[in-house]
């Protein structure tokens, strides 16, 4: 059994100017120990995807408007408050793209660990300090025990996303949700976080929502990866399949220039022209079509839905390439 | 900016809910402070009635009278042309001394600008009903001393706000280039930067009136207001004495107060919602 | 974690307080000058409190004959040795006087800030946690209404409903003369006589922080270490107090410092309308008997009061904020 398996979410923002649907039925799977990576242009709904899992989404203003959440069989968007937020934190943890921001400010990050414990574990005050230093110790903090007493601000961009991290570890999480974790560091902390995270996640055997712009760190330690859309999954399949045989048009489109052994870390998506349909009022149709070459009269009147191609390999398009990249 | 800003303005004033309704407030009271001695006629002073009528009690003295048998809706009236009129005038001091603090600091920048501020900000560490108090007392209580008074310790504020303004505005194109065609400092000020600076000063003017007519109530009650002028705060110190009996003697005056600052102030919200559309309300 | 570099903040705080002195005291001396008079009328009080032979000495002293500028230093020279004169009128030196009433000041200063800050914290909190309810609703109208109330007519307003009309309260002055013996009984009865005067002081107060905790509860529910206290799975209430609240403590604690000066004039005429014996009180009686001096020095004083809690401010800002370096600016 997959240990997260989404099916059919829709989560959309109520705004004066209409219903903002960003995410639009997105199927998804994880299974216990891998890694996924989410990839897709700004604003595609990665992140109320993911906001959505832990719904976090009800806070920033959205809702969740249908589909499952299924962690380990259970329905996460049925569960009462209580119930979820033995979850958040606990069994699924998450950081988030800017890491000072992302801390309390009048907070030490020794105090935002024991209280990331404390919320899940019956583990006295002394007991919890001393294991956030073991956590600082294990997401590679230099000189922990002074480090936990540190303020965030006083913390460089790395240390304080590897402060994020041990908050994130604190209950030995089985999925970790890292939205854009290294967007906000520098090219060097980029890597040793990224490195950190693969290592974290092999030794304590958790599966990672992995959401990136950066093609680099997809190839480099993802296992599978999704492709969104305008709201939708449009593709996924194992990272060598998927960067060979882009079968969507879209992916293709980002991955046409790119060849995966000579990804440098930090290579953006790239560019693709055209623009991006609202969300308000999307197109009966597939998304992609008004910016797609190989668009055809059903493209523009049925939504294409995401079918097998091969074990593990899925696309929702009319008309696939199904010829590998060309060398 | 601020000329074709004029019609736009209007239509949002009207459109903005505390704004029309700090003004039909600020309506009825000018209406009652012009027609009222019409209706009222005679001097607040004169002991008119027996004492301590309440009110309803005789329809010849509605709002009653006083601990002396002085009629009360009189003194209203009189209450509310004086407060008007000395939260006009000394909002009109502290704006034009404000203004002036914050134009040459804003403009000048540097040491003029470090030595109103310091100037600025002793005035605000003073505090500053203490020091009106301690003005009228020296110069004598009278509604000139008191218009001073409130006007010398209100404008820190609006100096503030000013200089700000002429910050932001001092490095805006127009200014720049009425400087490369030659413009004279003083033309300069006048004619560039402060037309554009004013509207936010005039939306803060109102809440200043509103404060003003506060504080001369507040300075009439200590006994330190003009001896030859009724205000409220004067009724609500000569009923203090009888509190317990009559209270409508200081309950009406305060209410009276009440209303005309809540009308101000509803006013100076709507007006700097209208004005500054882009700056959010706290 | 301990603050680096507090003594030496303080002492520069310190030390940035002399010029704000010296300007208080230029204020005083030109409004000595201007007022109508010489300044030994002044001094002395008008209509002859003092003998004739004494003002004589007193302009000697003074060496009215003498330039400005050398006034002017030996004005300083009084102030900085603490001599702010004498009361005709009272028969005491004016720091003396001012002496005996500053706790009582202080006493209502405090009670009515710390009722102010508790009050509208909660407030503040409850409109934030339920924006448009009806509670959040009655708030705003509480604050629209209470911003145009003046506080000593609302002090009235509550002597005439809860000492004359209900009979609940004292309606003035601070102890009940002649009973209560006993350190207990003596709190107690100084505590039923604070209860208004300090209630009317703070009412205006707590309006100002109620809208603030709200604004910025409001402002705080959105930002990112929020977000980050729900994903760990806290409750909705940790998230407001531990977390929410705690921040939005920052700005209420810059609006005190913005606020002191006002709070003291304020306090003037509560204790007026409560015959509450502190500097308000001293200052009321000032007028009465036109004795200028001794409201000239509580003027100076009050603003060496107001300088002295900005300090305090200033200092307890540092110690909530870790973010503001006291060595220099906020980080
Ligand atoms: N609070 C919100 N209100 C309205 N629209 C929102 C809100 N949050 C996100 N959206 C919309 O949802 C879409 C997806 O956003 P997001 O998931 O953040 O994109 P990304 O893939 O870059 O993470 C965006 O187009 C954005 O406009
Ligand atoms: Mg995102």
């Amino acid at each position: 059994m997959a240990l997260l398996d989404i099916r059919g979410l829709q989560t959309w923002f109520d705004t004066r100017a209409g219903t903002v649907k960003a995410v639009n039925g997105v199927n998804l799977s994880i299974q216990p120990g891998e890694t996924l990576a989410l990839v897709g242009e700004s604003g595609s709904g990665k992140s109320v995807t993911a906001y959505s899992v832990l719904r976090l989404i009800e806070a920033a203003g959205g809702r969740i408007a249908g589909g499952e959440v299924l962690f380990k069989g259970t329905d996460l968007l049925k569960l009462d408050a209580a119930g979820i937020r033995a979850v958040r934190g606990n069994r699924i943890a998450m950081i988030f793209q800017e890491p000072l921001s992302a801390l309390n400010p009048v907070q030490s990050i020794g105090t935002q660990i024991v209280e990331a414990l404390r919320l899940h574990r019956d583990i006295g005050l002394r007991a919890a300090r001393e294991r956030a230093v073991e956590l600082l110790e294990l997401v590679r903090m230099p000189s922990p025990r002074e480090r936990a007493e540190e303020f965030p601000h006083r913390l460089s961009g790395g240390m304080r996303q590897r402060a994020m991290i041990a908050i994130a570890l604190a209950c030995e999480p089985e999925l970790l949700i890292a939205d854009e974790p290294t967007t906000a560091l520098d090219v060097t902390t980029q890597a040793q976080i990224l490195a950190l995270l693969r290592e974290l996640q092999q030794r304590l055997g958790m599966a990672m929502l992995l959401i990136t712009h950066d093609l680099g760190v997809v190839a480099e330690i993802a296992d599978r990866v999704a492709v969104m859309y305008a709201g939708r999954v449009v593709e996924e399949g194992a990272v060598g399949a998927l960067f060979d045989r882009p079968a969507h048009p879209y992916t293709r489109g980002l991955l046409d220039a790119v060849r995966i052994e000579a990804l440098p870390p930090g290579s953006r998506l790239p560019e693709i022209p055209g623009i991006v349909p609202s969300l308000l009022d999307l197109p009966p149709g597939c998304a992609f079509a008004p910016r797609c070459g190989r668009a055809s009269a059903i493209c523009q009147a049925e939504l294409p839905a995401l079918r097998a191609i091969g074990v593990g390999r899925r696309h929702a398009c009319c008309h696939p390439h199904l010829e590998p990249v060309p060398a | 900016m601020s000329a074709s800003a004029q019609p736009g303005l209007l239509w949002r004033l009207s459109v903005n809910r505390s704004a029309a309704g700090g003004a039909v407030l600020l309506a009825l009271i000018l209406a009652l402070a012009i027609i009222g001695p019409l209706l009222w006629p005679g001097d607040p002073w004169e002991m008119a009635a027996p004492p301590m009528l309440w009110p309803g009690e005789d329809m010849a003295n509605p709002l009653g009278t006083d601990v002396m048998g002085r009629d009360l809706a009189a003194g209203l009236v009189s209450g509310a042309r004086v407060s008007l009129m000395i939260g006009l005038v000394s909002t009109l001091i502290a704006a034009g001394i404000g203004t002036l603090f914050g134009a040459l600091g804003g403009f000048y920048g540097g040491s003029v600008d470090a030595v109103l501020m310091r100037v600025t900000e002793l005035f605000q560490t003073v505090p500053s009903f203490v020091l009106a108090v301690v003005l009228v007392a020296v110069f004598r209580p009278s509604v000139a001393t008191a218009v001073l008074a409130i006007g010398i310790v209100s404008w820190p504020a609006t100096a503030r706000l000013v200089r700000a303004q002429f910050l932001l505005l001092r490095e805006r194109e127009f200014v720049l280039a009425g400087e490369t065609i030659g413009m004279g400092t003083p033309r300069l000020i006048l004619t560039q930067i402060l037309p554009n600076a004013l509207p936010p000063v005039i939306a803060m003017s109102t809440l200043t009136i509103a404060h003003a007519i506060q504080t001369e109530a507040a300075l009439s009650f200590l006994g330190l207001g003009d001896p030859n002028v009724m205000s409220w705060g004067t009724i609500i110190g000569g009923g203090r004495e009888q509190l317990a009996e009559a209270w409508y003697v200081c309950g009406l005056p305060g209410i009276a107060v009440v209303v005309t600052v809540l009308a101000f102030n509803l006013l100076g919200e709507g007006l700097n919602d209208a004005l500054n559309p882009h700056l959010q309300r706290r | 974690m301990k603050r680096r570099g507090l003594r030496p903040f303080v002492l520069r705080r310190l030390w940035q307080v002399v010029p704000v002195l010296f300007g208080i005291a230029a204020l005083n001396f030109l409004i000595l000058q201007l007022a109508p008079g010489d300044v030994v009328d002044v001094l002395a009080g008008e209509a002859g409190a003092a003998t004739p032979e004494y003002m004589a000495q007193l302009r000697a002293a003074f060496g009215l004959d003498r330039p400005l500028p050398v006034q002017f230093l030996h004005y300083l020279g009084n102030l900085a040795t603490l001599d702010l004169g004498f009361s005709f009128r009272l028969n005491m030196p004016v720091l003396g006087l001012i002496m005996t009433r500053l706790p009582a000041t202080l006493l209502l200063m405090t009670s009515a800030l710390a009722i102010a800050v508790v009050a509208g914290s909660l407030l503040g909190v409850l409109a934030a946690t339920r924006v448009g309810s009806w509670a959040d609703t009655a708030l705003s109208w509480f604050v629209l209404l209470t911003y145009a109330v003046p506080t000593f007519w609302l002090g009235l307003m509550a002597i005439v409903l809860f000492s004359a009309g209900l009979g609940w309260l004292p309606s003035g002055g601070m102890y009940t003369v002649g009973a209560g013996h006993g350190a207990l009984a003596m709190i107690g009865d100084v505590a039923l006589h604070l209860i208004l005067p300090a209630v009317t002081l703070s009412t205006f107060y707590m309006a100002v922080y109620a809208r603030l905790v709200r604004s910025s509860m409001l402002e705080l529910y959105g930002a990112d270490f929020i977000r980050t206290a729900r994903a760990k799975g806290a409750g909705e209430w940790r998230i407001t107090l531990v977390h929410a609240f705690r921040n939005a403590l920052l700005p209420m604690v810059t609006m005190l410092a913005y606020q002191s000066a006002s709070l003291l004039s304020g306090a003037v005429l509560v204790e007026t309308v409560f015959s509450w014996p502190g500097l308000g009180r001293l200052a009321y009686e000032a007028i009465r008997t036109r004795d200028l001096n001794l409201l000239l020095g509580i003027l100076f004083f009050s603003s060496v009061v107001v300088v002295l809690v900005n300090l305090l401010v200033d200092l307890l800002y540092v110690l909530i904020d870790p973010r503001v370096d006291p060595a220099g600016r906020r980080a």
